[in-house]
């Protein structure tokens, strides 16, 4: 259901040399870890859409076409699910940096 | 290098930095972070303005990017800081906020979709920098200040030219838009770079009667212009000069055949100007046309329409230039002829520069067109012999 | 320094204009009465005119406008070009601005890194061996992607004849300076310049009216002198061929738009075009033959003789 995006993740860190990779590490688990945690707050609309806006940003950057996916997203949950799997493989390949 | 960056995410904050650092360009980068507009504001009062390169995200968490650009655009100081506006949002809207920064004189680097590339925004950053340095050897003594628009205007340094109106369904012309350029020893003169000379000079009125006065004599002398109308634009602060006013009657009534449009520019001021309003009531009484000017470009147009007796609205050059490939513009301008037709007034289109736009503005109704397509403004000194041309060619064209 | 030049210019402008208004009322017998009331009859610009000026003009007092003195002209079927391209002085006045000079043999660049080079200049045509290539690195420089398109196979040189190639070489390849310009009609130019018509299209004068506007795709030096230089190149084209009506610019090089501007050439149009997946400006200014011609600085870079522009392929008919 959800793509593997390890290849993309790897592809990204591998641009910087490895004392740069560390913090961008931390920030990115941070900013996902922020993300999935303001959705429990949205109460409407304009909520839900900054948080989008804030996640194709992100996935912008690690290079990943989610814009139409993202833009498609009309229920907490689905927001959710796609942040939690995008953390879940940016943690998964920590030990690699 | 001094280069703030200003976004509410963290990551992108750090991925900025990260691209810096493996940038080619060799610079001693200090960057300086700010999560939101109030502490970017702040950081540019820190710093004192000495920023080299301001990257500023366009939408954030409770605020947004443009209370950064006005912020900017308020202080004189920190007015030419070079400024790269970024974001996920569409293109036409990071279009439209670069359109804002220019037409309010910031230093724009540019607008870069997220993820930026670095090393283009720095070399983008190191051109505008060398546009300052790049000193020419042609160069012109004086600078804007150095005009002086009160002997310029004493003198009558003005010239006149006139942009054909065309009748979009026989193809004849109507009349003719008056525009005008000054003059000094070293060239033309354009509007934007004289009318606020004139204005800041308080002589709006000196101009605009020294424009009416030539423009009489010039089609008061050819006969070949007598059927065509004449159009010359005021303004708001023309129309409270009763002094301008009755200027202006006096010479419509020393030349009753001369056919007289005054086109309303500002038209939002006149409105809502119980003076100017006086004003335009006495014009029409004496047979002086009268056309709203910029039509659509501000919406209480619509709401105070019936305070005007109008004969014409006019349609700004920058709703038609591309209503073959501009949706919206296509439908503005498409109600706004509509409009005209449930009001009895004539529709002239300006701006219009392809024949693809001219085709769609005659299937939509338009009535009168002006623009590149027939002709840019044309001196006075060759505005007959275009006029012969025109219509020589138009019998030609109607005999085969 | 810049002042005073200027104000020495401003005496050779005067000198060749008086010997003008002198040359004029002895051809057509004319007193300075008369002539002041020619003036007054052909034109409303001299309906001030009094007797006075005119014999202050003559007399090298003062002088009317580079826009004043071309209505003069062309009362009297005379141009300004004309007039001030036939004087020497203020010929050798505006080679100054190139930093060609009578006294110095060749041109010299004034550049950090090509200090004591000399430079030439060299227009070259279509069919020439160089033209794809030199071509191309002038499209390279410019990165207009309403120009050909980075990497496309250039069509041949027959379909490309129209355009106007003339780089400037430093020593034996090395490229300092291009400009790139062409005759097209007006109504394709603004097809073009509105994405209606590709480069193709505009290039295919054939199919159009006549030529009445030389649009500038590029023009580039590494140093002001042969900035100047290669302006001075299509000016000197505008001048010399009475069918143009119009002089454009269509480009995306900022310098380029920033010396125009500085030049007071009102600009037309900023238009956003797309070039890899990044926004850039396309500007585009447009002036007519006399707005050109009473521009003091184009007029001079027009007068340049360009006695270093000579076609790579001789015997070939224009």
């Amino acid at each position: 259901m959800f793509i593997d995006i390890s290849e993309n993740l790897r592809h990204f860190f591998c641009h910087y040399s490895e004392e740069r990779r560390l913090p961008l590490y931390q920030a990115l688990v941070g900013e996902l870890v922020n993300i999935r945690s303001k959705i429990k707050l949205v109460e409407d609309n304009d909520q839900l859409n900054a948080l989008k806006h804030q996640l194709k940003g992100v996935c912008r950057y690690l290079s990943l076409e989610f814009d139409v996916q993202i833009d498609a997203i009309t229920r907490l949950q689905q927001l959710y699910r796609l942040v939690d799997h995008i953390h879940g493989q940016v943690v998964a390949i920590a030990d690699e940096l | 290098m001094n280069i703030l960056i200003v976004d509410d995410q963290q990551f992108v904050r750090e991925a900025i930095k990260a691209d810096l650092i493996e940038s080619t360009f060799e610079h001693d980068f200090q960057t300086f972070e700010a999560e939101d507009a109030n502490q970017g504001i702040e950081a540019i009062v820190a710093i004192e303005g000495n920023i080299d390169l301001l990257i500023l995200d366009l939408k954030m968490d409770h605020c947004d990017g443009m209370e950064v650009i006005n912020f900017l655009s308020e202080h004189a100081s920190y007015v030419d800081i070079p400024l790269a506006v970024i974001s996920s949002s569409d293109k036409r809207t990071l279009e439209l906020v670069g359109s804002i920064a220019r037409s309010l004189k910031l230093n724009l680097v540019g607008v870069f979709e997220k993820p930026i590339n670095m090393d283009f925004i720095l070399a983008e950053t190191g051109r505008l920098q060398s546009q300052d340095d790049h000193k020419m050897v042609v160069k012109s003594p004086e600078s804007i200040s150095d005009y002086d628009i009160n002997q310029l205007l004493a003198d009558e340094q003005v010239l006149l030219c006139f942009q054909p109106q065309v009748d979009m369904k026989n193809k004849n012309i109507i009349g003719f838009e008056v525009l005008a350029r000054m003059y000094d020893e070293n060239g033309y003169i354009y509007p934007d770079t004289f009318l606020p000379l004139i204005d800041k000079a308080g002589l709006n009125v000196d101009f605009t009667k020294v424009i009416v006065a030539k423009a009489f004599r010039f089609w008061a002398n050819e006969k070949t212009l007598a059927s065509y109308t004449l159009s010359i634009n005021v303004t708001a602060e023309d129309l409270s000069s009763d002094n301008l006013v009755d200027y202006i009657i006096r010479h419509k009534q020393a030349h009753a055949d001369i056919k007289l449009i005054l086109e309303l520019t500002e038209s939002q001021e006149i409105i809502n100007q119980a003076s100017a309003l006086n004003s335009i009531a006495r014009l029409i009484i004496n047979g002086i046309g009268i056309s709203l000017d910029d039509f659509g470009k501000s919406y209480s147009t619509y709401e105070r329409l019936d305070t005007i007796p109008f004969n014409e609205i006019k349609i700004d050059r920058s709703f038609v230039c591309d209503i073959d490939t501009n949706e919206q513009h296509h439908l503005i301008v498409e109600s706004t002829i509509a409009l005209a037709k449930k009001m009895s007034v004539s529709v002239v289109a300006e701006g219009i520069e392809t024949e693809s736009v001219l085709n769609i503005l005659a299937e939509l109704g338009c009535d009168i067109a002006q623009g590149y397509v027939y002709s840019p403004p044309i001196e006075g000194r060759y505005l007959i012999a275009w006029v012969n041309r025109y219509v020589h060619k138009d019998i030609a064209a109607n005999v085969h | 320094m810049g002042h005073k030049k200027y104000s020495y210019q401003k005496t050779v402008i005067m000198r060749v204009f008086s010997s003008f208004l002198r040359k004029i009322r002895s051809e057509h017998n004319l007193s300075q009465e008369g002539l002041r009331a020619l003036l007054n009859e052909r034109s409303h610009s001299f309906d001030s005119l009094d007797t006075i000026s005119i014999s202050r003009w003559e007399r090298g007092i003062n002088t009317p406008s580079l826009t004043k003195q071309s209505e003069i002209a062309e009362i009297f079927d005379d141009d300004l070009f004309n007039i001030y391209s036939s004087d020497a002085d203020f010929v050798e006045e505006s080679a100054y601005f190139v930093q060609l000079s009578s006294c110095v043999k060749r041109d010299k660049t004034v550049h950090p890194y090509y200090k004591n080079e000399q430079y030439h200049t060299k227009s070259i045509l279509s069919d020439h061996a160089d033209f794809e290539s030199m071509l191309k690195l002038c499209l390279m420089y410019e990165a207009n992607p309403r120009l050909f398109p980075a990497g496309q196979v250039i069509a041949s040189s027959t379909l490309l004849k129209p355009l106007n190639l003339v780089s400037a070489f430093c020593g034996l390849k090395q490229l300092v300076g291009h400009c790139l310009f062409c005759k097209v009609n007006t109504k394709a130019l603004f097809e073009f310049m509105n994405s209606s018509i590709g480069i193709m299209e505009l290039l295919n004068v054939m199919n159009q009216e006549r030529a009445n506007v030389l649009v500038v795709l590029s023009s580039f030096g590494v140093s002001p002198q042969i900035d100047n230089h290669m302006m001075s190149v299509y000016l000197n084209q505008l001048a010399t061929d009475k069918a143009i009506e119009y002089l454009s610019f269509s480009t995306c090089d900022s310098k380029l738009k920033q010396k125009l501007m500085q030049m007071k050439i009102p600009m037309f149009k900023v238009k956003p075009i797309e070039y890899q997946s990044k926004i850039i400006q396309n500007y585009s200014f447009i002036m007519s033959r006399s707005e050109v011609m009473a521009n003091r600085n184009m007029l001079m870079l027009s007068v340049i003789p360009t006695r270093e522009i000579e076609p790579t392929n001789v015997g070939i008919a224009e």
